[in-house]
């Protein structure tokens, strides 16, 4: 068994450091590799039994060992990876000064600590994790939150004014990144009925934000209601959640941009950068697609600034 | 390795090796050119005939040999009139049949150096300057222009290169309409000079008859030692001899003048021998010749400059305005999951094919992205990963 496992960890180092998918995050890597083996399945299973591979075991067997060997290294790298940023680059105080009244900062912590462990360890709920997984890691909303609140314009406008959040740059780093990291409760199976991707109707993805809101700040009390709404209807379109709400709204935005995120690709010769590009051909879909129009438009003014 | 593999690393070595044959025939021109003009060692003009022979022989068997393959791909004509095959052509068998094989032949039966090089043939060995076209590929490889996307776009080459042909003709053609203008050439050249030294010695010896007449052989000496030093301001007189003297003038050495290094002169430049009555003339032509030449070599590196500006500059411009957009256009039409923009510079937005691109950005990227649906995902592992896999 013991050989077992060290061929199957050397298998997934392997598969792991392919230049394909080197640059992935956990997350977008195990996608990567299930779909492979997905794809790849009966071929796979015939060359798994080959002597250089598994043939003490079935090959079934070795596809459960080898997905859930690569389940628990995910599991555990992202849990680490989030338990960082929590611990050390977000600044709960800022929930207080929102909503101007005392709150717990260790027990917040320690509630989203669990909670995000619990979002992580379910596979459906990771999957939705990594756009998030990517914003955090290339920090990209302090790039973005500090042109914003540098330009003063539009954006900034409907987060401070409109939302009614009067707090600085690095405060609304903080604020943004707990509501980011909150958005994918929706999508967390045990606390909801249905969850957010399984819905087809309009009405029922607001149904099921709602109930998830009311899920999460039953999770989470010390975090208010307003928050816990922000971070799950960050997942619905403009055109269905209400106008204050802007780090909704900005939130959308980056999470279907981090969806279609591709590290490590590289700006093309005569090509705008994969943001710019990005932005240029979403603020033309705006509509379409329920991204506010006047946020993506900064966000594609300031494309090439924010990296 | 499979046999394609094989054959595809012997082509790109056979390729390299061309591209070195062409700058190495670039430099053996200037040489040849410079060797002419500063009188280098006879042994250093033999190397050189020995390299232009080769390179000439290179041509001539990478030509018969490109002419045979393309009867196997797109037919003959097709490589002699659209893939430059001509350029091939004058560049190979008419430089080794009429210059390079008679100065090769004629050294080893006669150990001389061929010197008289056609007009002509002279002018359209510069046509080899022509084929720096090719080393573009030498340059992508160098990485000179690897800030150009598509510098290796075929596109961009060909453009490049039919605008180094013009300009490379319009030079040679200017050359060649140089070369016929009588004045100008070499010979008419000589004739002039030669006039001109018949009118001064035919007057020296008429001065030379009056002293003979009235035996006045002192002046006469004395007459001789004026005009020695009035050669010295004529860096074209090698040497003045004195020959058919009456006996009574009795001069103890015959030559009147000879400069330093007479021998050196004699051996590596041309020169040009006049007998004028009581006089024998030896005069370098080298000046004449290197007029000629240093026109030659001025157009030359003109082309060779011309060409690396034009690469550097309008290869830059080509590419960065025409085929880099093609590409990401053309890309983001194949592939379904391509969504870059053209970046669209202001200075140039007017132009066409940023019209296009504007479009490609504004309407067609946008029209893509709302049809497009991530339905099932492909893994970028494929099974060949696992091939070279050690557990």
């Amino acid at each position: 068994m013991a050989q077992t496992n060290q061929k199957v960890d050397q298998f997934l180092d392997h598969l792991l450091s392919l230049p394909p998918i080197k640059k992935d995050c956990p997350i977008g890597a195990e996608q990567q590799i299930i779909t492979f083996i997905k794809t790849n399945l009966p071929k796979l299973e015939v060359s798994f039994t080959k002597p250089e591979f598994f043939p003490d075991l079935p090959p079934k067997e070795t596809i459960a060992y080898i997905l859930s060997t690569l389940q628990k290294r995910v599991v555990d790298q992202s849990i680490n990876f989030f338990k960082r940023i929590i611990t050390s680059e977000i600044d709960f105080s800022i929930l207080r000064k929102v909503r101007k009244r005392p709150i717990d900062e260790d027990k917040i912590k320690e509630k989203m600590i669990n909670l995000i462990t619990e979002m992580i360890s379910d596979p459906i709920c990771r999957s939705q994790m990594k756009p998030v997984f990517y914003i955090l890691e290339q920090k990209y909303i302090n790039k973005v939150v500090d042109l914003l609140f540098e330009r003063k314009a539009f954006t900034y406008n409907e987060l401070v004014r409109v939302q009614k959040c009067y707090i600085e740059a690095p405060e609304y780093v903080s604020y943004l990144k707990i509501l980011l990291l909150l958005s994918q409760f929706v999508n967390y199976p045990p606390e909801n009925k249905k969850i957010f991707i399984n819905a087809s109707t309009n009405e029922e993805k607001v149904q099921i934000c709602n109930n998830s809101a009311k899920t999460l700040v039953r999770k989470i009390p010390e975090i208010d209601i307003i928050e816990c709404k922000l971070a799950i209807d960050s997942n619905l379109p403009e055109n269905l959640i209400e106008i204050w709400q802007a780090s909704s709204r900005l939130l959308f935005i980056l999470l279907h941009r981090f969806n279609e995120y591709e590290p490590g690709l590289k700006a093309e010769k005569g090509a705008e950068t994969p943001d710019k590009s990005w932005y240029g051909v979403a603020r033309k879909i705006a509509k379409d697609f329920g991204y506010s129009k006047g946020i993506v438009d900064e966000l594609y003014l300031i494309a090439n600034e924010i990296r | 390795m499979s046999k394609k593999n094989k054959s595809n690393i012997l082509l790109k070595i056979l390729e390299g090796f061309i591209n070195l044959v062409i700058f190495i025939s670039i430099l053996q021109i200037l040489f040849e050119d410079i060797a002419l003009i500063k009188g280098f060692d006879p042994k250093l003009k033999i190397i050189l005939m020995f390299i232009g022979f080769g390179i000439d022989l290179i041509f001539t068997i990478e030509f018969i040999a490109r002419s045979i393959l393309s009867t196997k791909n797109r037919g003959f004509i097709a490589y002699f009139f659209y893939q430059y095959g001509w350029i091939d052509f004058l560049c190979s068998i008419p430089l080794l049949i009429m210059n390079s094989l008679p100065s090769f032949i004629l050294f080893l039966t006669t150990k001389t150096l061929y010197k008289s090089t056609v007009g002509f043939i002279k002018i359209i060995r510069i046509i080899r300057a022509i084929r720096i076209t090719r080393i573009l590929r030498i340059l992508r490889v160098l990485k000179i222009l690897k800030n150009l996307q598509n510098a290796n776009s075929k596109m961009a080459q060909n453009h490049l290169s039919q605008i180094l042909v013009i300009f490379i003709f319009t030079l040679l053609i200017s050359l060649i309409g140089y070369s016929f203008i009588s004045d100008f050439s070499v010979n008419k050249m000589i004739e002039k000079q030669v006039q001109t030294y018949q009118l001064v010695f035919l007057g020296y010896n008429q001065i030379i008859n009056d002293f003979h007449v009235n035996s006045k052989y002192d002046e006469l000496h004395n007459f001789l030692s004026k005009i020695k030093s009035s050669f010295l301001v004529d860096p074209k007189v090698l040497s003045v001899e004195m020959i058919n003297l009456p006996s009574q003038f009795k001069l103890q050495d015959n030559l009147l003048y000879k400069i330093d290094n007479f021998d050196h002169i004699i051996n590596n430049f041309s020169n040009y021998q006049l007998d004028i009555g009581f006089f024998r003339l030896i005069f370098s032509t080298q000046y004449f010749e290197n007029l000629k030449t240093s026109v030659e070599l001025l157009i030359f590196i003109s082309i060779i400059l011309g060409s690396i500006l034009f690469i550097f500059i309008y290869l830059r411009s080509f590419v960065t305005r025409i085929s880099d957009i093609i590409y990401i256009i053309f890309k983001g039409i194949k592939h379904k999951d391509y969504f870059l923009m053209v970046k669209i510079p202001e200075n140039y937005k007017d132009e066409e094919i940023f019209e296009f691109a504007k479009f490609y950005n504004d309407i067609y990227l946008p029209a893509k992205r709302k049809q497009y649906q991530k339905t099932e995902q492909t893994s970028k592992i494929s099974i060949d990963d696992l091939m070279n896999m050690d557990l």
